[in-house]
């Protein structure tokens, strides 16, 4: 019988390092919307409607917008919930509703998204 | 102890064998290290050819009426001569001078305010820039994909039958490594292979005093931002690489270019608002910069003779680099 894991970590965004080490394949593909053209870098969260636009991403000092977490986890089937009405009244707080660009208005929102993760057994 | 040469041997060819693919363009040995990460878009023929097919293709600009080379011609240095400001599809006019393009894997960074951080990537921007080409990787790549010769090439280049962006993107990367312009009569001095005029030394000497702390030899760049002590166009209000960094500091500051090829890529600045090098010179003695560059009018005519000497029309008029018409056809196997 095989052990079951007893945490999971995962991202939401691109480290650094593979941010400036050429293109990428595969799920990385500039093709899969996820990649800037103006400017190099990946956009690690998108959320789009009428009335907001957040593309968040950057990867250099001071406004690194990579986010990681890790759960204990006790069960075989954890699933992982995202509660996009809990970012989007955390985010609407900054009074931003289009964010394009890395600096300080993606940082600050990215890190919203370390509150509304979570783990449901 | 044996068995330890043999592994010492096998590894010693490994290495040798992970590098043969440099050799297939002919990069200059007075040349600092390369910037480019070659090990992961390991050159071949196949490759450099495709890319150049791309280079030159309008398929990439939205109604198909532009090409990388509309911008930047092989003629000019891979600049666009008499041109202040790029040009893109619909006569649309940009904001910038389009830069010229060699010696590209010892860039740090590209656009004049670094923008883009890896050649392999900056395709993107004019693709997409609605004063460019107006178009978009996903289109790009469709396009390809619907075009038995694209489906070839790239099949022969990749040793796949799917034509992704990656692959795209790393083909035409591959023909812009290979733009590689280091045979001046200043690289000839330089290998001991030509002698410099009297006048071109004294231009030489005035290039080291004054120039050479951005224009670093022998790229002729430190491929920092620095300020050019330009009035800011108004109509423009380009701010330069503090749209990038933003930082106060780095406001009308500007990627610094190569001096190599100048004869050919004219207009100058990134505005391309100076016609002729003359202006450049005067600009530059007259500017408030630190140290302040004092030059006579004899001096500016034996700096100009030292510039003259960083042309390189080996480069210039190097057929294999021009529209590769012949390419642009499926190979017969009974011709």
């Amino acid at each position: 019988m095989t052990s079951l894991p007893s945490q999971i970590n995962f991202s939401v965004g691109i480290d650094s390092i593979t941010n400036v080490s050429g293109v990428m394949g595969g799920d990385l593909d500039p093709t899969k919307g996820m990649y800037w053209t103006w400017q190099s870098g990946y956009i690690n969260f998108k959320l789009e409607s009428s009335k907001i636009t957040y593309h968040l991403g950057g990867y250099a000092s001071p406004y690194p917008t990579i986010q990681n977490f890790s759960f204990k986890i006790n069960n075989q089937h954890p699933h992982f919930v995202f509660d996009a009405d809990k970012f989007l009244s955390l985010a609407l707080l900054q009074r931003k509703t289009n964010i394009m660009s890395p600096g300080a208005d993606a940082y600050h929102i990215a890190q919203y998204l370390q509150n509304v993760f979570s783990l449901k057994e | 102890m044996k068995l330890r040469i043999y592994i010492a041997l096998i590894v010693a060819l490994f290495a040798l064998s992970m590098q043969q693919h440099l050799d297939i363009i002919a990069f200059p040995k007075h040349f600092p290290e390369h910037n480019y990460s070659f090990e992961n878009n390991p050159l071949s023929f196949q490759k450099i050819e495709l890319g150049k097919m791309l280079f030159y293709d309008p398929i990439l600009s939205l109604d198909s009426t532009i090409s990388c080379a509309s911008c930047h011609s092989p003629y000019n240095a891979f600049a666009h001569a008499d041109h202040a400001l790029s040009h893109g599809i619909h006569d649309t006019i940009g904001t910038r001078n389009a830069p010229a393009l060699f010696n590209l894997s010892w860039n740090k960074s590209f656009m004049w305010d670094g923008a883009i951080h890896h050649l392999d990537v900056q395709p993107l921007a004019p693709i997409s820039s609605p004063s460019e080409m107006n178009c978009d990787i996903n289109t790009v790549v469709a396009r390809l994909e619907r075009s038995p010769l694209y489906k070839f090439k790239f099949s022969e280049a990749f040793d796949s039958e799917q034509i992704t962006g990656e692959n795209f993107l790393k083909a035409l990367a591959q023909f812009q490594l290979s733009l590689i312009s280091a045979n001046s009569k200043y690289d000839q001095v330089l290998k001991g292979e030509n002698t410099f005029t009297a006048q071109e030394a004294k231009g030489y000497a005035l290039f080291v005093q004054h120039c050479n702390r951005c224009h670093t030899e022998p790229l002729f760049t430190n491929q920092n931002f620095e300020t050019n002590q330009l009035t800011p166009d108004a109509a423009l209000n380009d701010v330069g690489r503090s749209k990038i960094s933003q930082k106060e500091e780095d406001n009308y500051k500007f990627k610094v270019p190569s001096l190599r090829n100048l004869d050919h890529s004219y207009p100058y600045m990134h505005d391309g608002r100076f016609k002729k090098l003359s202006q450049v010179l005067d600009h530059y003695s007259q500017a408030n910069l630190t140290p302040k560059i004092t030059l006579t009018s004899d001096d500016k005519k034996d700096l100009m003779s030292f510039l003259i000497a960083l042309n390189d029309t080996s480069f210039i008029f190097n057929p294999t680099n021009k529209y590769p018409h012949n390419l642009y056809k499926i190979p017969n196997e009974n011709e």
